[in-house]
């Protein structure tokens, strides 16, 4: 199978990922079809026929030739299908775009960082042997500003990717480099699933600021006021056994404070430390990033269900406990009067219930053999 | 027997509130410090200046930093310090106290007494003794000063018991004519159980880390930290106390009933079933400030001499506790400090080695 060069890209969502990704990639000469479910987030946007954007690599409007609610029409004649998410919203956008994938495409989600699921619910659509691959971040720092504006604050220079099968990560990553030259290759979807940051640190802050949080609405600075000593002390326990259970299932991550330090969002000294504390307190990216108004928000709703709880499961895959990472998962569903586990991406959900840790690896690297 | 010769051992906060409160009310008060720094003022100024409560300078019949001296001719100690002081007074007072003078701990918080005595044992004292607790401070106080202290008001509805259970009656007529606020319960188990600090101070102060740290606690505790999501917390550690005492057979009521019943918040509050509501509305706490960090008895204390012990009830009882052991285990991160063997474990209470009836046998009996 030999994939052409990619001049045309489909983009699933339009919120702040998306519309930035359409935005970027305009400027840098790509095709991009836009494709969303949420036809209040189109209309406008087809109102003007693009995106008006505003970021490091300046501010402008960006022409969309394709901005539709119709799958099939975003992906005709795209050789990249590219999905811009919130995790929780994965099973809905590759559902939607299953149907149409094509061999010849490929499918790049990014951020990824659910492990197994994307598989799973390929092979739900009928497609026996799922290829896709990911990124574990998102590559911007952005936000959709308005109905017709997005903001760029940072493009990423370095991304976590790895492909699924973990055989086929190689031959993707050749594809998504010519449109992102910082994915950074790794070796399977376990390896960006670790990498994927706020699932590490935003829980435990998080609780250890909710008092604050609802007290006064959210009325200070998430990482530099909310994340004090003791708050990078819990984030540093947490990060222990994260990278307890990478080790345990071969999986090739680092620790947090150099991970964010190669993203670029903290300083060398910081990185020396080796602590998370440091690692924020000098990070000028997150300086000024604003406490969330309450705790309905993605720092527990998405980065619990989709983050510390898949790591306490593929803890109990490898056999290393996690009693932080639990206790966090544990306090911030009773926090929020609901549980949290409830709709989270568990081994089960993956459908990879009752698997070994032998086979788990196994169709890691080779996929379905069925 | 009435008790007429108090030795107040310790004197911070509540043993210098009882010392001006029991001389103004003509008890004869003998007051002991640990160190010759916190007596000092109170010798040079004559006494405790009080206010509250009690209004103005109370001449203490002795101040001392000899136990000894302090016990002597005493009908009754009041040990009135932080549990991880009881080791201290443990040693000093083995070779010098008999049972005929009972220490009352005060407050036993969770397992106080049962923790002293433990002490007492481990220093070699072998004799029968008398003790006995209440379950909180019998004062809400604050010093304000080296040798000044603001009594705001007595702790309402008490509850009290005896250690061994079989003196109760006897524990409880020598303790009531000092605070006739308190009230006799079934046994240690139950004041123990009732430890209100250990509910609500540990949510508390985790949900409210980072708040804390950032402004040196820069907020009221009550009014402003306990918000809805640290109530539903509380509420959940609750239920599993109460599960655990269940389980024990030990009487007990919601934290909300017990607020309430300590006279701590309004009884539109309580009949809400709000916990959240019933601290920020609790008028007494109002204008408590939060501790300036975590390195303060609401973890200390509260984590190591309150949740530990209730989990050692619950794995005692066979009540799971996973609220209770994550308040403990996250705490326990933050501080770098291991709660659950630096803390008083059933093994620091005496209770080692006994099942749930060897233990409701222990607290009655002695033995």
């Amino acid at each position: 199978m030999m994939s052409s060069p990619v001049k045309s890209i489909a983009i699933f969502g339009a919120g702040g990922g998306g519309t930035s990704a359409a935005a970027h990639l305009t400027t840098l000469g790509f095709e991009i079809r836009l494709y969303s479910q949420d036809e209040s987030a189109l209309k406008p946007l087809q109102e003007i026929g693009g995106i008006e954007y505003d970021a490091p690599f300046g501010k402008g409007f960006a022409e969309l030739p394709v901005i539709t609610s119709d799958a099939a029409t975003a992906m005709a004649g795209a050789e990249l299908v590219m999905i811009v998410s919130p995790a929780h919203l994965h099973e809905k956008w590759i559902s939607a775009a299953a149907p149409h994938l094509t061999e010849d495409q490929t499918l790049f989600v990014s951020p990824g960082h659910t492990l197994m699921l994307i598989p799973h619910i390929l092979r739900s659509c009928g497609i026996k042997n799922p290829v896709f691959c990911e990124t574990a971040t998102l590559p911007y720092l952005c936000r959709r500003t308005g109905p017709t504006t997005c903001r760029i604050s940072r493009v990423s220079d370095f991304m976590v990717f790895g492909g699924f099968p973990g055989k086929e990560t190689k031959r993707q990553f050749d594809i998504v480099s010519t449109v992102y030259p910082a994915v950074q290759e790794f070796s399977n979807v376990l390896e960006t699933v670790f990498p994927y940051g706020n699932a590490i640190h935003h829980p435990p802050a998080f609780l250890c600021n909710a008092g604050r949080v609802e007290a006064t609405g959210g009325d200070f600075r998430h990482y530099y006021d909310g994340i004090t000593p003791s708050v990078g002390r819990l984030i540093d326990a947490v990060d222990r056994e994260r990278l307890a259970v990478a080790n345990a299932l071969g999986a090739k991550t680092m620790p947090f404070v150099e991970l964010f330090y190669q993203m670029g969002y903290t300083t060398e000294a910081a990185r020396e430390s080796g602590i998370a504390y440091e690692a924020f307190h000098q990070s000028e990216p997150d300086k000024w990033i604003p406490a969330p108004p309450q705790l309905e928000h993605r720092y527990f709703l998405e980065d619990v269900p989709y983050g510390h709880i898949i790591y306490s499961e593929l803890g109990r895959l490898a056999g290393v406990p996690t009693p932080t990472i639990d206790h966090v998962i544990h306090l911030a569903s009773i926090s929020l009067g609901r549980d949290l586990t409830a709709d989270a991406l568990t081994l089960e959900k993956m459908g990879l219930a009752g698997v070994t840790k032998e086979r788990f690896l196994d169709l890691l690297e080779n996929g379905f053999d069925d | 027997m009435t008790a007429q010769s108090i030795a107040i051992l310790g004197a911070g906060h509540g043993g210098c509130a009882a010392a001006a409160d029991l001389t103004a009310r003509g008890f004869e008060v003998r007051l002991h410090a640990r160190r010759e720094e916190t007596l000092q003022p109170l010798v040079q100024q004559g006494g405790v200046q009080a206010a509250g409560v009690q209004e103005g300078l109370f001449p203490v019949a002795l101040l001392t930093t000899d136990v000894a001296e302090a016990i002597s001719g005493a009908d009754i100690i009041m040990l009135v310090v932080p549990s991880v002081a009881h080791g201290y007074y443990a040693q000093a007072l083995a070779p010098i106290v008999t049972q005929d003078i009972p220490v009352f701990v005060n407050p036993g918080h969770t397992g106080g007494a049962l923790h002293f005595v433990s002490e007492l044992r481990k220093v070699g004292y072998k004799a029968p003794i008398k003790t006995c607790e209440t379950v909180t401070l019998t004062y809400i106080c604050r010093k304000t000063g080296p040798a000044a202290v603001d009594i705001f008001s007595y702790t309402k509805k008490l509850k009290f018991a005896a250690f061994p259970g079989k003196y109760s009656q006897e524990m409880f007529e020598l303790v009531r004519p000092l605070y006739p606020e308190i009230t006799l319960v079934s046994s240690v188990l139950e004041t123990a159980l009732t430890n209100i600090n250990a509910v609500f101070h540990a949510p508390g102060m985790l949900m409210n880390v980072g708040w804390i740290e950032d402004t040196g606690g820069d907020f009221l505790f009550y009014r402003e930290g306990i918000t809805p999501a640290v109530g539903r917390v509380i509420a959940e550690l609750d239920t599993e106390r109460m599960a655990v005492a269940d389980a024990l057979g030990v009487p007990t009521a919601s934290f909300l009933e017990n607020f309430y019943q300590a006279g701590l918040t309004t009884k539109e509050a309580m009949e809400s079933g709000d916990v959240s509501r019933a601290c920020v509305e609790s008028e007494p706490n109002w204008k408590i400030k939060s501790p300036p960090s975590l390195d303060h008895r609401y973890i200390h204390e509260d984590v190591g001499y309150g949740l530990v012990p209730f989990a050692g009830f619950g794995r005692l009882a066979g009540v799971p506790t996973p609220t209770i052991d994550a308040l403990i285990h996250l705490t326990s991160e933050m501080m770098n400090i291991p709660y659950t063997t630096t803390g008083l474990t059933l093994e620091a209470m005496g209770l080692s080695g006994l099942d749930a009836k060897g233990v409701l046998r222990f607290v009655e009996e002695g033995v």
